[in-house]
């Protein structure tokens, strides 16, 4: 009955979201403080919940009383609860910046909008019902549509726009598939469409695996969805961006990762051809070329938040193949990889806007010189880029070193796949060194912008989270591990939420 | 009598009316319009699947209690959120539109497009 | 050159939508495997999990999979169930009359929270997207609309509350009865020259039956362990004070509608400027 409560993680920031109207009555700054506190209450709720689901296996927390699969129910996983907490966590780290910002009039919607997506990114990874998570991803696409918009300028509302197309469009093909669903197999708990879909005709199960991927994939940043990327990026504030990449592109990751791995595909073997189309080869096809359009991007342009844009997306591609190659060791990698990414993209993305402040601009040629102004933020914006990049005794080596490892193992036509790796990861050595370079250039800028505690502070925790992975990976392979085992064991999830042992 | 058949195949043609709008359409409005067809059609879809022959509506009333008439309620249900979401998503699509076209003056894309580059 | 490249991209657009459409239409005629066909007049409503939500048994059906396992999701219509009589039937499980609003706040209350909170948030971007709207200044509003506004309101606001408040027992409830509401302060701005936004009051009504809805859950969640848990008697089906919980949070949601378009629209007519 303990793990009923879990539901808090999403009741409570819904509390606070309709009484935040009253607070920003008193204050408008106050709103900002009060999303500040109900995301740190997350944060220390759900970390308490993943050592507790470390320890004791998977839980559900049933919703109304009624016991799945006729109710809706959160499932609470090392995968899901490691998602949620990791998602929570970069949104604090965020908030820290955005609690300093200027002031400005809309700071109360902004606040309840920043709290409602962290919250609808949160539960899109706890709930165990098709249904619910659609309607999540609604609040999350919705609430990222404020974000994008916060910033007032003609791009912002362009990127906003094109966005919400997108989402909409998306959300149609997902609810389509959720229609499907119910026609065929009567029910909308994901615990119970996994049970039974294998018994699906392999034409229609294909048409439904198709929707959804497609109503997904503008989360996830992958290719024919993210036209969004650029533009939407550009728009948003700099420390905004790190929600994008590190809360939205992540949920849209996960919800791929358990889609395709526990519920649609057959999970323990690994070999997950779902209906008469091979969507793993689809899946690893879409990867692949989200990477190679992201980094060749990214190479072009002079815009640090479209750079660093780009290059999100690419490595969204990057463990988008790791979900089509499906075995143990590519499955563990890719949530690695995400993880790694949420932290390094998120550090790089905090660093970026004081140094936009300090240069007066997000031109990468103007900011030669910086490491003479401030020592400390090159420094932490190098130890970002190295994350990213992966190089040696910095997080993203372990995780790009096991996607490798484990996409070689596959074999066959995997080759080329890993060419595409490789060449990704040489081309972001290229521009990510050159960003560098220029940083450390002999140079004087005159600026009086004057970086807050709370970003250095932010800066801080990220760029020793960065480093202590680098350093000591196996600080996060027991959960990884777990997380990992809890994606592949189908069964386990059907018995642990209906009781049906197959 | 009209077979579900025909709600089915209506509501897909919709579909991929609106799909083909999204796709072609360069005005902000005329997507808006389009998702908004794909909105319906999914919803048609919906209905359709619970749609039984001869039924009543799933509400008990004085005169209506049996049970084994009424249409299927859950997608009644999943359309009533999914109409209110419509709702939602129309509403912040359209003032995105009034604000695109305050910054740019036009609702074109490719000239909001060729602004930028000015 | 320029129609040219309209005249490529929509051939392309076309020729998906056809693949498509093929993929769909292949899909929807296909007999599926556990001998479910969607295309199907009557489907067979003892296939699905709505199946208990008509016949008020999902408690029974939840000792029914405990017991028999696997062999449930084949006989979901061999649950144990009883007769429903409107009117007559006591402490039926969600006990509302109307199948269709038990599923939205009872059996499925949840992806209602979820709802209000996407009303809420589009409508808080509409505010904030339109925040520089300047007021609009209409014609002057003739006798008759100006009468008839003063005349209707209260009338509109009465139906509307009858709509949510029967939520449970007829066709209707929250969603409806507050967009009833919503329209009675249209008809204000428009019938009423000097008509003052009152935002300040639609935010606090908001909140306060935002508040109620997530509260109720809340209680629920600490008496009997789990969130949106209908924590009071469901009474006879039928009357107007039955169904516990699931009234109170139609109620609700009804006046959080009315508040949240009422709020939209006067966003809408300039918004803060006061």
């Amino acid at each position: 009955m303990k793990s009923n409560y879990a539901v808090l993680l999403i009741a409570i920031p819904l509390l606070v979201a309709f009484l935040q109207p009253l607070f920003s009555l008193i204050n408008k700054r106050l709103t900002k403080w009060v999303t500040f506190l109900t995301i740190g209450f997350n944060f220390i709720y759900s970390l308490k919940l993943l050592n507790y689901v470390m320890a004791n296996g998977a839980q559900i927390a049933i919703i109304g009383n009624w016991k799945p699969p006729f109710g809706i129910n959160l499932y609470l996983s090392p995968f899901s609860m490691l998602f949620a907490t990791i998602i929570y966590f970069v949104a604090l780290i965020v908030l820290l910046v955005y609690l300093i910002d200027k002031p400005t009039e809309v700071d109360d919607r902004m606040s309840i909008a920043t709290l409602l997506m962290v919250m609808a990114s949160g539960a899109i990874t706890l709930t165990g019902d098709i249904f619910n998570m659609f309607v999540f991803v609604e609040i999350l696409s919705i609430s990222t549509v404020i974000l994008i918009s916060f910033n007032n300028k003609g791009i912002s509302f362009k990127g906003a726009f094109r966005y919400i197309v997108l989402a909409s469009l998306g959300s149609s093909m997902l609810l389509l598939a959720i229609g499907f669903i119910y026609g065929s197999l009567g029910t909308l708990n994901l615990a119970s469409i996994a049970y039974r879909f294998n018994l699906l005709n392999p034409v229609y199960a294909s048409v439904i695996v198709f929707l959804f991927m497609a109503g997904i994939m503008v989360e996830a940043e992958l290719f024919p969805f993210n036209a969004w990327v650029p533009e939407a990026y550009k728009g948003s504030k700099s420390y905004l961006n790190a929600l994008l990449s590190g809360v939205v592109g992540t949920t849209g990751i996960y919800v791929l990762f358990r889609m395709f791995i526990t519920i649609f595909g057959s999970g323990q073997n690994h070999i997950q051809v779902i209906g008469s189309v091979n969507f793993n080869a689809v899946i690893i096809v879409i990867g692949v070329l989200t990477t190679l359009i992201g980094e060749f991007s990214a190479l072009s342009q002079k815009d640090i938040k479209k750079i660093l844009a780009f290059s999100s997306m690419a490595q969204m591609g990057i463990i988008a193949v790791t979900i089509g190659v499906a075995n143990m060791n590519s499955i563990n990698a890719g949530i690695f990889h995400l993880i790694n990414h949420a932290f390094s993209k998120s550090l790089l993305f905090i660093v970026a806007f004081p140094i936009i402040n300090i240069v007066g601009s997000a031109n990468i040629d103007k900011w030669e010189g910086l490491g003479r102004k401030n020592i400390f933020l090159a420094i932490a914006f190098a130890i970002g880029s190295f994350g990213l990049i992966g190089i040696p005794f910095f997080n993203g080596f372990w995780s790009k070193m096991m996607i490798v490892e484990s996409v070689v193992s596959a074999g066959g036509w995997m080759y080329l796949v890993i060419g595409t790796i490789l060449l990704s990861a040489l081309v972001e050595t290229f521009y990510f060194f050159r960003i560098i370079f220029k940083l450390f250039v002999d140079k004087k800028i005159e600026s009086t912008y004057s970086v807050h505690i709370f970003i250095y502070l932010a800066i801080l925790i990220l760029s020793i989270i960065v480093i202590y992975i680098g350093i000591k990976p196996s600080f996060l392979a027991t959960y990884i591990h777990k997380a990992a085992i809890d994606l592949v064991d189908k069964s386990h999830y059907i018995s642990t939420v209906l009781g049906v042992i197959k | 009598m009209i077979q579900s058949t025909f709600f089915y195949t209506t509501a897909i043609i919709l579909f991929l009316i609106g799909l083909y709008g999204v796709l072609t359409k360069r005005n902000v409005i005329k997507t808006i319009i389009t998702l908004t067809i794909m909105e319906t059609a999914v919803n048609l879809f919906l209905v359709t699947i619970g749609y039984v022959k001869n039924g009543t509506a799933p509400i008990f009333t004085s005169t209506i209690s049996d049970v084994h008439k009424f249409v299927d309620p859950l997608p009644q249900a999943l359309v009533l959120t999914s109409i209110v979401i419509g709702l939602g998503t129309t509403a912040l699509m359209l003032s995105l539109a009034i604000r695109l076209y305050k910054k740019y003056k036009t609702l074109n894309y490719l000239e909001m497009d060729g602004e930028d580059e000015k | 050159m320029k129609n040219t490249q309209g005249m490529v991209n929509a051939f392309f657009a076309f020729l998906l939508v056809v693949i498509l459409g093929i993929f769909f239409f292949n899909a929807i005629n296909q007999p599926l495997g556990n001998g479910l066909v969607l295309n199907k007049d009557n489907p067979d409503l003892s296939k699905r999990v709505s199946i208990h939500y008509i016949l008020k048994n999902v408690h029974n059906a939840e000792d029914y999979l405990a017991q028999h396992k696997s062999s449930y999701f084949r006989n979901r219509d061999k649950v144990k169930s009883s007769n429903l009589e409107f009117g007559k039937t006591k402490n039926a499980e969600s006990g509302s009359a109307n199948e269709v609003t038990s599923i939205v706040v009872n059996y499925r209350g949840f992806d209602t929270l979820g709802e209000v909170t996407v009303l809420f948030i589009s409508i808080l971007g509409l505010g904030m997207l339109l925040h520089e709207n300047k007021k609009k200044y209409w014609a002057k509003p003739s006798l008759i609309v100006r009468t008839g506004a003063n005349f209707l309101f209260p009338f509109i606001v009465l139906f509307g509350v009858y709509v949510f408040v029967h939520g449970h027992l007829t066709p209707g409830g929250g969603f409806p009865g507050g967009t009833i509401i919503a329209s009675a302060a249209l008809l204000l701005i428009l019938g009423l020259k000097d008509f003052k936004n009152k935002l300040t009051m639609t935010k606090i009504i908001e909140s306060l039956a935002g508040l109620t809805f997530a509260g109720l859950g809340l209680v629920g969640l600490f008496t009997n362990g789990s969130f949106l848990t209908n924590f009071l008697p469901s009474g006879t089906m039928g009357l107007l004070v039955s169904s516990g919980i699931t009234a109170l949070i139609y109620i609700a949601v009804g006046i959080k509608v009315a508040a949240e378009l009422s709020s939209g629209i006067m966003e809408m007519n300039g918004g803060g400027e006061e």
